[in-house]
């Protein structure tokens, strides 16, 4: 894995969704009919010049095509009318009534609301227990998740909640006779739909 | 009830002992000290019951003030200039959690140069934190007022903390005869502290002042303290009304002296304004027509019983104790930001 | 909190000690998110304050609820035990004057704080508790950070407060048999977990543990105790990992190993390790 902070960053967007912005930008001027095709193109060429001559090619055919493609609805969404300030009345419904401070005050009155916030759909591996594997220790695996998210029976079994897990995998390292398996999600929730 | 001669100060622990108020957190700062030191006196001597602890700053003092009152208790404190402006982190911040205490800020100017004169720079720059803030111009009204702010603070319709104002040396260390309300008037005054729900019980958890990620909720909240806020001017109507039933002493949101046929109006906040008074008897004798419009409540703004009061007037003299910065050159009357948004809002009026 | 947070598991293993008699008073730092509206893990209470002035907070609670009691306003079912939870970045750094003041002041709180060694919520920029060549991004040179990780448990035990010890998530029985000791006690008590952060730290998050129990057998952690004037070690590692095998596990320190081995960075550190140990019966 590489090993710098620059991993923190975030990632640019790739290719698809930049081509996807020039037709969009393209299509956009056309159907105002305020913009022509020489204004687009020199937008285009300013937007894109730092990342290089073939990019600036690529992205002006893209948006040209979309331009030209939009022909006959050129036009088609017009200026509004102006709106002037002389004779505005504030709408009634902007009003909010104030509140009891039992609602108005930033407070969370309960406890352990947060096992309605689904953290389980932030995995991308997921850990499944191999219970012929598992010795039932009772504490280990539970213990060690960070998130509290592996309860235990009375009998000792272990069980994943999957609505919260996050697929941090601690319990795959560190379960001592190995009986917890990673699984990558897509796979994993694709079975559980389709038995 | 008995007539005493007592300081600024003495006026505020005095009502910070007749409101019966159960935990003082300090901080040390001239020339607000020896309200602090008048309640660790008493508490130490149980002639009143409660207790104190001093922080080590004004900012950690606040934060207890608050979570105290956040927890269930009535809540006093008190600091000046540098240390209001130490808390101002807090200060801001505090309002949100809906938990009513009571603060006194003794007037002081603020560094640079460090002073210890009295001027309005260090509580005019908490006008936009979301207290609720009055201005007293007697050791006699800071005591009423201090009264009157635990009413309103502690009103169900309100909950946010209130500032009561009183100017540095000229209220805070000058004798002036106060009448003293029994205790048992009082009592009548302010029922005991309610927390209207706003505690921390182990048979109720709550997580209280958390974070809100996402705008609209965000608004919502920061909305409804605004609605709160402007809910204490119907509530400091009654509450000054109520106390006038019961102590005979009135105190309107803004007081007005001579101006019913005035063409020229001072505007002015604090004990200043006494010396406004003056003036105005002086300049009525040689024929002036001149009034003084004084607002006790700043926060909220009484903008309607100041429209009324400022009405027909001919021209307005706001008189800040007070520098706005680029203000360093202007003349003597200077531009109170909160009248010029006024005279926007009024129009043509 | 992110997957695998090694300050999480420590605060679910104190929680499943502590139970719910509780108000967790915050400062702020990565954990002020555990509690974001509408949602709160805790089944106790909480109460978010500011960065520097959690400990104040803490105070402002506590004695409240002891005019209560003294009130018989409230009974001792409805009082909570009250308890600090802060990260290394106001532990270190801005909280420190309120937390002594607190200490002094003989507040009958337990001070829990997470280390993982940096701002971690604002991205792991570097604090007072982040250790001698640690890259971030505040010292992303050749060298890392130049400075030295504060030893806030020696800064608490000059305070001769009622309880102090070191823990870690990695080590759920030692980090329990401290909790519950600590719970009996009154007064100022700290808890202070080392954990280990995937993302600030740069690794897999699967190792949390695996990092965790190596920097216990690299002495990098120190497990310890104080109470009653003493300083015990509840784990001494012999032998003692070299301390490169916990530092090759991370990111953050990969410049101590790659494009060359920086040996004397590498002894640096070990240096220092030894040294401590040293001094340790």
């Amino acid at each position: 894995m590489a090993l710098t902070p620059q991993v923190l960053r975030p990632v640019a967007g790739d290719g698809r969704e930049r081509r996807r912005l020039r037709r969009r930008a393209g299509a956009a001027a056309r159907l105002t009919g305020a913009i022509g095709r020489t204004s687009l193109e020199r937008a285009v060429r300013a937007e894109v010049a730092s990342h290089g001559t073939g990019a600036v090619e690529s992205s002006l055919a893209e948006a040209v095509a979309a331009f030209d493609a939009m022909v006959l609805h050129a036009g088609a969404v017009p200026e509004g009318a102006t709106i002037g300030a002389a004779g505005y009345s504030a709408p009634d419904w902007i009003d909010v009534s104030a509140d009891d401070v039992l609602i108005a005050a930033p407070d969370i009155r309960g406890a352990a609301t947060s096992e309605a916030s689904m953290t389980g759909s932030w995995r991308t591996s997921r850990p499944v227990i191999e219970h012929d594997r598992c010795n039932r220790c009772s504490w280990i695996c539970s213990t060690l998740c960070p998130d509290s998210a592996i309860g235990v029976d009375p009998d000792h079994t272990p069980r994943i909640d999957y609505d919260h897990c996050k697929g941090c995998l601690i319990c795959v390292a560190d379960c001592p006779p190995h009986a917890i398996r990673a699984e990558p999600e897509h796979r994993a929730s694709a079975e559980a739909v389709s038995p | 009830m008995k007539r005493v001669l007592l300081t600024g100060n003495g006026a505020a622990a005095w009502a910070a002992r007749l409101a019966e108020v159960d935990y003082v957190p300090a901080f040390p700062i001239t020339p607000q000290t020896e309200i602090i030191e008048t309640l660790a006196g008493w508490f130490a001597r149980g002639e009143a019951r409660g207790r104190l602890t001093t922080l080590e700053s004004e900012h950690s003092m606040v934060t207890a003030a608050a979570a105290a009152a956040a927890t269930g208790v009535r809540v006093f404190t008190a600091t000046s200039s540098q240390g209001l402006l130490y808390a101002m982190e807090m200060l801001f911040a505090v309002p949100g959690w809906r938990a009513p205490f009571v603060l006194v800020n003794v007037s002081r100017a603020v560094a640079t140069p460090i002073t210890l004169e009295p001027d309005h720079t260090d509580i005019l720059a908490t006008r936009d934190t979301g207290f609720v803030q009055i201005h007293c111009a007697t050791c006699q009204e800071l005591l009423d007022s201090i009264l009157i702010a635990y009413r309103l603070a502690e009103d169900k319709r309100v909950r946010v903390p209130v500032i009561v104002n009183q100017d540095g040396f000229y209220l805070s260390f000058t004798r002036e005869p106060v009448d003293l309300p029994d205790a048992e008037a009082v009592r009548r005054f302010l029922p005991p502290f309610d927390p209207h729900g706003t505690e921390f019980r182990a048979s109720k958890p709550i997580s209280q002042a958390v974070a809100v990620l996402g705008g609209a909720p965000y608004s919502y909240f920061r909305y409804e303290l605004h609605r709160s806020v402007m809910q204490a001017l119907p509530a400091y109507e009654e509450s000054a009304r109520e106390f006038a039933v019961l102590f005979g002493r009135r105190h309107p949101a803004v007081e007005t002296y001579r101006c019913e046929d005035a063409e020229i109006v001072y505007f002015m906040i604090g004990s200043f304004a006494t010396k406004a008074k003056d003036a105005i008897d002086r300049q009525r004798d040689s024929g002036l027509k001149v009034g003084l419009v004084r607002p006790r409540l700043l926060r909220p703004y009484p903008a309607d019983a100041l429209r009324h009061a400022l009405a027909g007037k001919r021209a307005v003299a706001v008189i800040d104790q007070k520098d706005e910065g680029s203000a360093f050159h202007a003349p003597a009357w200077c531009r109170h930001r909160d009248v010029r948004r006024l005279r926007w809002a009024r129009g043509a009026a | 909190m992110c997957a695998g947070c090694g300050g999480l598991e420590a605060l679910h293993e104190i929680c499943d000690v502590l139970g719910r008699k509780t108000v967790f008073v915050n400062a702020a730092g990565c954990m002020t998110l555990l509690a974001s509206y509408p949602f709160t893990p805790f089944r106790g209470s909480w109460l978010y304050t500011s960065m520097a002035s959690a400990p104040a907070g803490a105070q402002g609670v506590r004695d409240a609820l002891d005019i209560l009691r003294a009130k018989g306003s409230i009974t001792a079912e409805e009082d909570l035990a009250t308890i600090v939870l802060t990260g290394d970045g106001a532990a270190y750094g801005m909280g420190l004057s309120a937390t002594s003041a607190a200490i002094e002041r003989n507040l009958d709180f337990l001070y829990i704080c997470y280390d993982n060694e940096g701002y971690g919520n604002t991205g792991q920029q570097y604090s007072g508790a982040t250790p001698h060549g640690a890259l971030t991004p505040t010292s992303p040179g050749a060298h890392g950070y130049e400075g030295e990780k504060k030893d806030l448990f020696a800064i608490w035990v000059a305070h001769r407060p009622a309880y102090a010890a070191t823990v870690i998530g990695a080590e759920p029985l030692d980090l329990a048999r401290k909790i519950e000791r600590a719970a009996k006690l009154k007064g100022p008590r700290l808890i202070l977990a080392l954990a280990p952060c995937p993302t600030g730290w740069d690794y897999d998050p699967r190792h949390s543990v695996t990092i965790g129990r190596l920097a216990v057998r690299s002495g990098v952690w120190p497990l310890k105790e104080y109470v009653d004037g003493k300083v015990t070690h509840t784990r001494i590692p012999r032998p003692r990992a070299p301390v490169e095998e916990y530092l090759a596990t991370q990111g953050r320190f990969a410049h101590l190993f790659a494009p060359e081995r920086n040996e004397s960075l590498i002894a640096q550190i070990q240096a220092r390790v030894d040294d401590y140990w040293k001094n340790v019966a």
